[in-house]
């Protein structure tokens, strides 16, 4: 019993601040409301589509056909209100899980159209983590902030899970390579075939694709180090659970990783583009010192009114 | 919350997120996925389908994503189409995609072509096979 809450307590936890888990909250939740506010576009151009196209997965897997445009328009709307309230914290306990059931019921009706994107995987996950935290304990409208913001188990577990989500999620991706491609993906002509391949695809469908991709495709020998260093991010992606330097490192190696993705494939991942993907794994309460500190040297800089 | 109770939900989360990894890479879901994307072995001469529209002298027209599939992204549209080829409804998506399209389209083809996709970006941009899947005109 000992040896099981020893490995829950070092694995599945971490010791961290009230505030940084506010503050990853309200970062996920900007992303999160911004998100829902654009792909309300593509959730209702999908829900138009014929019937025959419905192919669902995920919870919706039983689902006998699509939802309406309206009862999308509906939910849309609801997401776009409980994803301002959960930024802000407010009446979190309640309304960040509806947030969050919202957000995977309508991604996965997105996704349920003969082709699953993987875009918004981790941002439905991570939704779904803080939902159950208590992340509303500092910088929520409607509470006061905590005298103690001593690191603690109670806050850091949700971050934990947050960046096991996200190692999980790049070790599969990894794996996935070797076992579909096997070694040939990283020491063969695999990744430059695939910049190759994805590039006309783009053309040939009429979309936006990569010049410096299907310029670089000429040089064969670039390709096989950097589907090593592609190989290397993901299934090396464990590393970022050993200790902060450990998680900065690889949090800006999948970074640039993603980066290249969008260089070569024209292909953008924004969760992590934007650094939001990995925001559990850094110490992001100094964000919220900053913006304390200019907020008070802009109210200590203001002259003072004088009295007529 | 309970540390058990908390430890507990980590725990499901964590298994649940790490499950896939022993389905078959083709079997995605969402959003506990497999990650398939970009694991294939593309061989040098790969198949790509797509729609190809002509104008009344018989060129092809590149047709947007959201012609061909509905939505602006471009995997949903060829999505659509592999979607279409394996259900056999092709000539249902051929007669979406003219309904859809510009009007100096006036033919619509559902097809699969072989590249060799390393030459193509040399200059040599003819399909190695072409398969027309389905024809439809206005």
């Amino acid at each position: 019993m000992r040896i099981v809450k020893d490995l829950c307590h070092s694995w599945l936890s971490e010791e961290a601040p009230a505030r940084r888990l506010a503050v990853v909250r309200i970062l996920v939740g900007l992303y999160a409301t911004v998100f829902v506010a654009i792909r309300t576009f593509h959730w209702l151009d999908v829900a138009r589509l014929p019937v025959r196209r419905f192919d669902p997965v995920g919870v919706l897997g039983g689902l006998g056909g699509p939802l309406s445009p309206s009862t999308v328009a509906g939910l849309s709307g609801m997401a776009l209100l409980t994803a301002v309230a959960f930024t802000l914290g407010w009446r979190f306990r309640w309304v960040a899980p509806v947030f969050a059931s919202l957000l995977l019921v309508l991604t996965t009706h997105g996704n349920s159209w003969g082709q699953i994107l993987h875009t918004e995987n981790l941002l439905v996950l991570h939704v779904i983590i803080l939902a159950f935290s208590p992340a509303d304990v500092a910088f929520a409208v409607g509470r006061r902030q905590p005298s103690d913001d001593t690191p603690r188990h109670d806050y850091g577990w949700a971050l934990r899970i947050m960046t096991l989500v996200v190692v999980i999620a790049y070790v599969i991706a990894g794996l996935a390579k070797l076992r579909n491609g096997g070694f040939d993906w990283l020491t063969g002509d695999v990744l430059r075939n695939q910049v190759a391949h994805d590039n006309l695809r783009k053309i040939l469908l009429g979309d936006i694709y990569s010049p410096v991709g299907a310029w670089l495709v000429q040089f064969a020998w670039l390709f096989p180090p950097m589907a090593i260093a592609s190989v290397l991010v993901e299934l090396g992606a464990p590393v970022a659970l050993l200790g902060d330097r450990w998680k900065k490192a690889w949090a800006g190696a999948a970074w640039a990783f993603h980066v290249g993705v969008l260089a070569f494939m024209a292909i953008l991942f924004p969760y992590p583009i934007s650094g939001i993907a990995f925001v559990s794994m850094l110490p992001v309460e100094r964000l919220a010192d900053r913006v304390i500190g200019w907020r008070n040297r802009a109210g200590s800089d203001r002259p003072v009114q004088e009295n007529r | 919350m309970q540390k058990w109770v908390r430890w507990a939900l980590g725990a499901a989360i964590v298994v649940l997120a790490a499950a896939p990894v022993v389905r078959s890479p083709a079997d995605d879901s969402f959003p506990l996925s497999t990650y398939p994307m970009f694991s294939l072995a593309r061989p040098q001469e790969t198949t790509v389908s797509s729609a190809a529209g002509f104008d009344a002298a018989g060129t092809r027209l590149r047709l947007s994503p959201r012609v061909v599939g509905g939505t602006g992204e471009v995997i949903q549209a060829a999505g659509t189409v592999g979607q279409a080829i394996g259900a056999g409804t092709t000539d249902d998506l051929c007669r979406e995609v003219l309904a859809e399209a510009p009007d100096d389209v006036v033919a619509v083809e559902i097809v699969t072509e072989t590249y060799d996709v390393i030459a193509y970006f040399d200059g040599d941009e003819e399909p190695l096979e072409r398969i027309v899947h389905s024809r439809c005109e206005s």
